[in-house]
């Protein structure tokens, strides 16, 4: 069985006629190509495959697709803009923040969000509100510098 | 409704999908058919105030109710226990509703199909006798809801929506020492919102015990609310939660309160009788000595704290959003 | 030539960084060839089960499935898988990938489905019915040895796999004339390594070759193993490591799963992938540590150190993997540390139990090594009075006793122990601690400073001292318009080291780091190679490349000097210029250089065309790194709740190519560490069930739970390869878990508690705070 998806991913309408069993997870990866959202659990336990659903970091392994119906989403694809490298992601890179890259995608867009709510976070609200996301390869240290640093550039 | 009333016991509701999904992953439930309630726009939104009473639509994801400006003026415990649940991601997801209808959790329980099938699986689902204790007529899955215990401690009020109409119940009501059939209400009943009474001078804290800052379920919830009358008890409610397949309400300890100052010395006492109902069993992380021990241990803390007394050191298991932008205030 | 580096030593931002943070790094699971399959392995839930039937045919009948294997059917295809450690007298049992007559652990694969769509293949798989009749287990290695125990293997004669043993000086003497003797018994978890990606493999027959993406740290290895458990022809075998989430020392070797992926796709002839769900990785991973040891140290009053003796058991799981029994080896060459210990003896014996095949896992063998002695030393400084880093000072190996032959045999290139023990103690003040220490006892509050003065063993390895070959591959080509390929045989994965080979060859060449592009993880494209592990990266197979570019540069300068007529001793290059020394009018790029070389008409007579080469490096010996880790805790008498206040870490490993990548490789390893001390812990039940099967159960550390680092370094070289560098990869994992044990019972010495193993739960502290207040 199928049914017809209408969300809205990284800015453009989509139309994609995808199985009922898949998760969103599945979906952006299996139909749509989205590979840069990752598998971690499967079972909510490690914010890997985090995307943004209307801007507020969501777990897309626990989501139905049914359920984003004219929805925006955005994933990890969507962060930068007109060719532009968005500042999490450059400041990701300066401070190598990124180790295996696995879990970037879902920590990058997890950062977003609290950037967007709380432009000048404390090192304290960044542990928190990344505290969804399991990084094994960098100690989190690099991850909370790269997100302080992109506030303190935006807030400029 | 018609739906549920259709497939029975096949059909299960889905508000967030946190909850449910693990579960149907590792088989832990095998509904054919899922009802969403996304669509149902009655089921959403929180209205009303501190003087008059709040209603939290079912469908209120618990970020809504840790940041709404009213809760966590007026009923802080309740936007500290809905900002302590698992992770902001979950929090986004996750609704109120499904906190208070959260399924039981057993060490025995939350496994994958093939270990449970692996060690003879337990009467909670496929099997007829629980592994945790074995003489145990019925299921000893614990309650690990954050909220449920503050809202106990509230006196909130639940409507259920059914084939039938709808009725209001007290929240205690709608639970049952019984780790499978922990909720009474009627399968095809829903829970549509929750009603919190006018704050009316009632103050709650609310203390989770878990290992980590983050992901983990309470192993211990302790709620407290009281109204006070200058510097004298008038009204105590003590709530505790995951150590019973339901919260569970520490009565003797409330009665000692009442009419009483709170000094130290009797935080102590009340602390300690208050632990007697605390029956945790080694069905969850950490040991349950332990957790019968910390249940003393984090009821005083959240008297001391009602009473502005000091708290001693913040957990950190509890540093939740909220917490960090107190800190960030000061 | 001797100008300083203008890339290595300087922080330079990843060159690998586009891909992972765009989401634009394929890993296994992110590759579909046409005509997939997808298989799913029926895992035994029995710890100890003989198998007396399967019936496969409902879940053959199932639409979209395409075979369904078990072992019975599959058991001649397979020769026995090669060991890269192999002790003497070890006992091995039959190889059989897919179990056949009976089940030994939880999480073993029993039979194999393959359908068009992965969901079908679970439910396939839950269709298969297999008749286990369930045995006895043993799940304690210790209970393991005992007489009447389970056999795990009914071929051998019990559950001993090997023992090792070695003894240097006259250890007997030593405690014969000790003033004191302090003992203890000290345990390591199992811990599991979990990376963010888990294991997967696809393989893909295709016109008579076959190529397989794998998530692995050792393509090459890989490829060997797969020739001699398969019989496939070499050349024909392709073997890929994309971008791979994660190792940490369980993605090094081979594991049955990835074998059947790759038996599959030959057996059906169209690309199989196969992908581990994070349920099934925690059984079908191995899991590292696992060992225990009973060790005792003679001490004189002075608190000189004059003997030591451990006795090892190691909880190998149920077969030996690949590496397997190289960690219960390895933990015993360290355990005299960074102390002279003149006699020293040491035994392990390897225990088959009904549990997850164990193997490395960052620090493999050198924690437990290391934990092991700096628990001794923090027990006898307690027994003599004496404070923790005074017994150590007065312990050291001092610098002039380099190279340093330890009773292990294992030589220490070089070592300036105290002076990083100094740099640590300034950092935290350490007068000034014990001050505020003693001054919040009386208070009621309990802070704790651990010292971890440890070393490590780093650069693997000496081709003579492995049953493998251990050297590494690297080359380096200069293409027609100067811009650099480099080929190494390491296979990163988020290590780095695309950004430090360019910096080395871009420093080599003259060039910048962004003209140079390292290319790795291929067979087919890199021709030979070890891979990633045993903190062997950038010192083995960065010297590789190194020499590589090392020839690169004699020839361009013999091209620079025919080109301008000049000697090529005179030629110099400065600041991507080469040019005659004392003429730097006259300049050439290596642009110039290599469109000449290519261009072949203006060489010089006799020279080839082309500006390329490969090299090996095959280090003379390990390289031993070392540093002082301090932590500073505080213990809630109330809860059990350790706070980690500080962290402080001076490493020395040598000399330091990109600071910027140390510090992660640092950061990551010490959050390992400390995970291991307070959280970790993979837990069976006495039937062989495990009971942390999952990210809920298993406590992986979170963005929340870790203190800030205080790092810094001092810098001994390594003599034993070019760039002087040791390696550092595994010293954060080495050396944090004793620095935190230390703290915390330093922190409940006035309970009168001397020693607690990992992890340390609250339950744990608290009970211990209980029983002894």
């Amino acid at each position: 069985m199928r049914e017809l998806l209408t969300p809205r991913v990284n800015g453009d309408d989509v139309q994609v006629l995808a199985p009922v069993h898949k998760t969103l997870l599945e979906v952006l990866r299996e139909e749509l190509g989205l590979t840069g959202t990752k598998h971690g659990c499967e079972l909510g336990e490690c914010g890997t495959c985090t995307v943004l659903l209307d801007g507020e970091p969501v777990l897309s392994c626990l989501l139905l697709p049914v359920e984003c119906q004219g929805r925006e989403i955005l994933t990890v694809e969507g962060m930068a803009q007109a060719g532009r490298l968005h500042p999490l992601q450059q400041s990701f890179a300066e401070l190598g923040a990124a180790q295996c890259g696995y879990c970037t995608p879902g920590i990058l867009l997890a950062a977003k969000a609290l950037l967007e709510h709380n432009p000048r976070p404390s090192r304290e609200a960044i542990r928190v509100a990344l505290a969804g996301n399991l990084c094994r390869c960098t100690g989190y240290t690099k991850i909370l510098d790269a997100v302080e640093l992109a506030a303190a550039r935006q807030g400029r | 409704m018609s739906l549920l009333q259709e497939h029975g016991p096949d059909a299960m509701v889905v508000a967030g999908g946190t909850d449910l999904f693990p579960n149907m992953k590792r088989r832990q439930f095998e509904p054919r058919v899922l009802v969403g309630l996304r669509g149902v726009r009655e089921l959403g939104g929180i209205r009303g105030s501190a003087r008059e009473g709040m209603t939290l639509g079912a469908l209120a994801t618990l970020t809504q109710v840790s940041l709404h400006p009213e809760i966590l003026t007026h009923y802080p415990a309740l936007a500290r226990a809905a900002d302590l649940v698992s992770t902001p991601q979950l929090r986004n997801m996750g609704t109120i509703g499904g906190n208070v209808c959260l399924d039981t959790r057993c060490n025995y329980y939350n496994q994958s199909y093939a270990w449970r099938k692996a060690i003879g699986f337990c009467m909670k689902k496929d099997g007829d006798i629980c592994l945790v204790a074995p003489g145990s007529p019925r299921c000893v899955a614990v309650s690990s809801s954050d909220t449920a215990p503050v809202l106990w401690s509230l006196g909130a009020r639940v409507r259920l929506v059914g084939p039938d109409g709808e009725r209001v119940i007290p929240l205690p009501a709608l639970y049952r020492d019984d780790g499978i059939q922990y909720l009474a209400k009627a399968p095809e009943e829903i829970v549509a919102e929750i009603a919190l009474p006018p704050v009316d001078g009632l103050r709650a804290t609310y203390w989770k015990l878990r290992r980590r800052g983050s992901f983990d379920f309470p192993v211990l919830g302790v709620a407290v609310a009281l109204r006070r009358e200058g510097e004298v008890c008038r009204e105590a409610r003590i709530v505790l939660g995951a150590v019973a397949s339901q919260p569970r309400e520490a009565v003797e300890a409330e009665r000692l309160l009442a009419g009483e100052r709170l000094t130290p010395e009797l935080i102590d006492r009340v602390a300690e009788v208050a632990a007697r109902p605390s029956k945790p069993l080694d069905n969850t992380d950490l040991v349950y000595y332990y957790r019968k021990r910390m249940t003393r241990v984090y009821v005083a803390r959240a008297l001391r704290e009602l009473a502005g007394l000091p708290v001693g050191d913040w957990p950190t298991a509890m540093a939740g959003r909220n917490h960090a932008n107190d800190e960030e205030a000061r | 030539m001797a100008l300083a580096p203008r890339f290595v030593g300087a922080e330079i931002k990843r060159l690998e960084d586009p891909r992972p943070i765009q989401g634009q790094a394929p890993y296994v699971d992110d590759l579909a060839p046409p005509g997939l399959l997808h298989m799913v392995i029926l895992r035994s839930p029995h710890a100890h089960a003989r198998i007396t039937g399967i019936r496969a045919d409902r879940a053959r009948q199932e639409p979209g499935v395409v075979a369904v294997l078990t072992g019975q059917e599959l058991a001649a295809a397979f020769a026995p898988k090669p060991l890269a450690f192999s002790p003497p007298g070890l006992k091995r049992p039959p190889y059989r990938p897919l179990a056949v007559e009976a089940a030994r652990y939880v999480g073993q694969p029993v039979a194999l489905v393959l359908a068009a769509d992965r969901a079908r293949a679970r439910d396939a798989a839950d269709l298969i019915e297999v008749e286990y009749e369930p045995l006895p287990a043993v799940t304690d290695p210790e209970a393991a040895l005992a007489e009447g125990a389970p056999r795990v293997h009914p071929e051998l004669p019990d559950n001993l796999a090997f023992e090792h043993r070695w003894q240097s000086g006259d250890v007997e003497a030593a405690f014969a004339r000790a003033d004191r003797v302090v003992r203890g018994r000290f345990l390591h978890p199992r811990l599991a390594p979990v990376p963010m990606e888990t294991r997967g493999c696809l393989a893909q027959p295709q016109a008579g070759a076959l190529t397989v993406w794998l998530s692995t740290q050792m393509p090459h290895r890989v490829r060997a193993h797969l020739v001699e458990v398969l019989g496939i022809a070499e050349h024909r075998l392709r073997v890929i490591a994309p971008e791979v989430g994660g190792g940490f020392g369980c993605k090094a070797g081979l594991y049955d799963d990835e074998i059947l992926t790759v038996a599959a796709a030959l057996r059906v002839n169209r690309p199989v992938k196969w992908i581990e769900t994070r349920s099934e990785s925690f059984t079908a991973t191995m899991h590292g540590r696992g060992q225990r040891h009973e060790a005792e140290l003679a001490v004189a009053a002075d608190g000189t150190f004059l003997g030591l003796r451990a006795r090892g058991v190691a909880d190998l799981g149920a077969a030996p993997e690949c590496f397997t029994c190289g960690p219960p080896i390895l933990a015993g060459r360290l355990i005299t540390g960074a102390y002279r210990i003149p006699a020293a003896e040491f035994s392990v014996r390897g225990v088959y139990t009904h549990k997850t095949p164990a193997g490395p896992y960052r620090g493999a063998g050198r924690p437990e090594g290391s934990y092991l002695i700096e628990r001794l030393a923090d027990l006898a400084a307690a027994e003599l009075g004496i404070d923790p880093v005074e017994i150590r000072r007065r312990n050291f190996i001092p610098p002039e006793a380099f190279p340093y032959k330890a009773p292990s045999g294992l030589t220490y290139d070089t070592g300036r122990y105290a002076l990083t023990l100094d740099k640590a103690l300034e950092i935290l003040d350490y007068p000034g601690f014990r001050a505020e220490q003693a001054r919040l006892r009386g208070e009621g509050r309990y802070l704790g400073l651990g010292i971890s003065t440890f070393v490590e063993t780093a650069g693997t390895g000496p081709s003579k001292a492995l049953p493998v070959s251990g050297f590494e591959y690297g080359a380096v080509r200069v293409e027609a318009t100067g811009k650099v390929t480099v080929l190494t045989g390491i296979s990163p994965h988020g290590q780095g080291q695309e950004t430090t080979f360019a910096q080395i060859v871009a420093d080599e060449l003259g060039v910048e780091p962004e003209d140079v592009i390292v290319l790795h993880g291929d067979t087919a494209v890199v021709p030979a190679g070890f891979g990633t592990g045993g903190s062997r990266g950038t010192c083995v197979g960065g010297s590789a490349v190194y020499l590589a570019a090392q020839t690169v540069k004699a020839k361009a300068r013999r091209i620079v000097a025919h080109l301008l007529e000049a000697a090529p001793e005179d030629v110099v290059l400065e600041d991507g210029k080469w040019s005659v020394r004392g003429f730097p009018a006259r300049a050439l790029t290596l642009r110039e250089i290599a469109a000449a070389a290519h261009r072949a008409a203006k060489l010089p007579p006799g020279m080839e065309p082309g500006l390329e080469a490969s090299s090996v490096f095959d280090p003379p010996d390990f390289t031993v790194p070392f540093g002082v880790y301090l932590a500073v805790v505080e213990v809630l008498p109330e809860t059990g709740e350790v706070r980690l206040h500080r962290f402080i870490g001076v490493d020395d490993v040598g000399n330091v190519l990109s600071p910027l990548l140390l510090e992660g490789q640092l950061h990551g390893g010490i959050a390992q560490g400390i995970a291991q001390a307070l959280w970790e812990e993979v837990v069976y039940d006495e039937g062989g069930q495990l009971l942390t099967g999952s990210l809920m159960d298993y406590a992986v550390p979170k963005a929340d739970g870790l203190p800030f680092f205080e790092l810094d370094r001092t810098v001994t070289p390594t003599p034993l390869n070019p760039l002087g560098a040791k390696g550092v990869g595994e010293a954060g994992a080495v050396g944090a878990p004793q620095a935190v044990v230390n703290a915390v019972v330093d922190a409940l010495a006035p309970f009168g508690v001397r020693h607690l193993d990992p992890p340390l739960r609250p339950e744990k502290l608290w009970r211990a705070i209980q029983t002894r207040a």
